[in-house]
């Protein structure tokens, strides 16, 4: 399947996911099963390494976790299991995404994409490449968050959630802002020829 | 060829990070050396339009950055002190083939960016994740996704500080066998020694531009005696 059908199907479960499974035409048990099937089928059929898929999803799911608890205090258990299903459906089939597609095909998938939609030769490079950039932003700041708290940590101050929060969030903005600085540096941030 | 002419940079505060430079580059290997702050990574930036002076002018190849930025910025490579915000992709190979992209036609991206790799030892790492890649690695990676581009000039701020003795070296060795011309923000003094040209900052101020033995004994002395700022 091309990097451009599998961001299509991303879309897909994404807008799936997006859907209230009473408003979907099956029984509601399936509906809610649906997203999560999906994301699971298309894993297995590009053949993404399913335990990195579930290792790297294990953070949402934990989020999801956490929003489905919040429905149950709040009388809502039937939203809440919907809502952490859609969660996890999501994040397993983004990460069997960047799995299975190099940075390189999904930059050309989007920006052949952007194109098809009207947008200038110009926009459809910036759409493609800050897309591009964002997947790579994710390892990355995860070794921030990670920076910033082993310096709490080695201060005795990892209890200070605020703190490493807030030494994150500027170590994050430092990145974008050197990242803006290295596109620059390579004329990227400029309009491609 | 650069040519700064009465270049100045002001901070939003009105503070001077970098008063008047007027100076032409003709030399094919520049050192820049200063103490911390004292406004080397400013004026560096000065060189690829990354940032525009706010008085004066800065031209590479007689082309202004002020008004020919992207043909600037394609002629004139930078190369950071921290690779980490310059590796824009997963894998070294896309790294490279991102530079090459319009360079190259689309469907020899890959086979270009694997010579390119191959020219600087990392063509095994090709397909690895960048993240996982070492320091030195890495700088080696931005390095060579820079020098894909073909620059004619080759800016770099610091690029050794990060790494260790053999890295230190391998990159030294390389950015002495390049054809563009290269100017060098740099702590390492011996380096310094070797380029046709220092300048020696100092709180904003060009306090030495020549000879680089002369700059370099110039800063040795001011930093023992305490007078760098």
């Amino acid at each position: 399947m091309s990097a451009g059908a599998r961001l299509l199907a991303l879309l897909g479960v994404g807008v799936l996911a997006g859907l209230p499974a009473h408003a979907l035409p099956v029984p509601v048990w399936l509906g809610l099963a649906l997203p999560l099937g999906c994301a699971v089928s298309l894993a297995l059929a590009w053949r993404a390494p399913l335990a990195v898929v579930v290792r790297r999803a294990v953070p949402l799911a934990l989020l999801a976790l956490v929003l489905a608890v919040v429905h149950v205090v709040a009388g809502t258990p039937l939203r809440g299991v919907e809502v952490a299903l859609d969660l996890v459906a999501v994040a397993v089939v983004a990460h069997a995404v960047t799995l299975t597609t190099s940075a390189t095909a999904m930059l050309d998938a989007l920006e052949r994409g952007a194109l098809r939609l009207g947008l200038s030769p110009g926009r459809a490079w910036t759409i493609s490449l800050a897309v591009s950039l964002m997947l790579r932003a994710i390892p990355v700041l995860g070794g921030v968050a990670a920076s910033a708290r082993e310096a709490a940590r080695a201060r005795g101050a990892e209890r200070r959630l605020g703190a490493i929060a807030g030494s994150a969030t500027v170590r994050a903005v430092g990145h974008a802002q050197r990242t803006g600085e290295a596109l620059a540096a390579r004329g990227l941030a400029d309009q491609p020829s | 060829m650069i040519e700064l002419w009465e270049a100045t940079v002001h901070a939003p505060d009105g503070a001077v990070l970098v008063h008047p430079v007027t100076a032409t580059l003709t030399e094919r290997r520049v050192a820049v050396v200063g103490a911390n702050g004292s406004g080397k990574s400013t004026l560096l930036r000065l060189l690829n339009g990354l940032l525009l002076p706010t008085s004066g002018s800065v031209r590479v190849h007689g082309r202004d950055t002020a008004t020919d930025g992207p043909a600037v910025r394609r002629d004139v490579g930078f190369v950071f002190t921290d690779p980490e915000a310059q590796i824009l992709m997963p894998t070294p190979r896309e790294d490279v083939a991102l530079s090459l992209r319009g360079r190259v036609r689309r469907k020899a991206d890959d086979d270009a960016a694997l010579a390119v790799l191959e020219r600087f030892g990392l063509a095994a790492h090709a397909d690895r994740s960048a993240h996982g890649l070492s320091a030195g690695q890495k700088q080696l990676l931005a390095l060579a996704s820079v020098l894909a581009t073909g620059p004619r000039v080759l800016v770099c701020d610091e690029p050794t500080t990060l790494l260790d003795l053999r890295w230190r070296t391998h990159v030294d060795r390389l950015l002495a066998d390049l054809d563009a011309q290269v100017v060098t923000a740099t702590h390492d003094l011996d380096a310094a020694r070797r380029a046709d040209r220092v300048l020696v900052v100092d709180d904003g101020h060009v306090v030495h531009d020549g000879d680089p033995d002369a700059g370099v004994d110039l800063y040795v002395a001011r930093m023992t005696a305490g007078k760098l700022r």
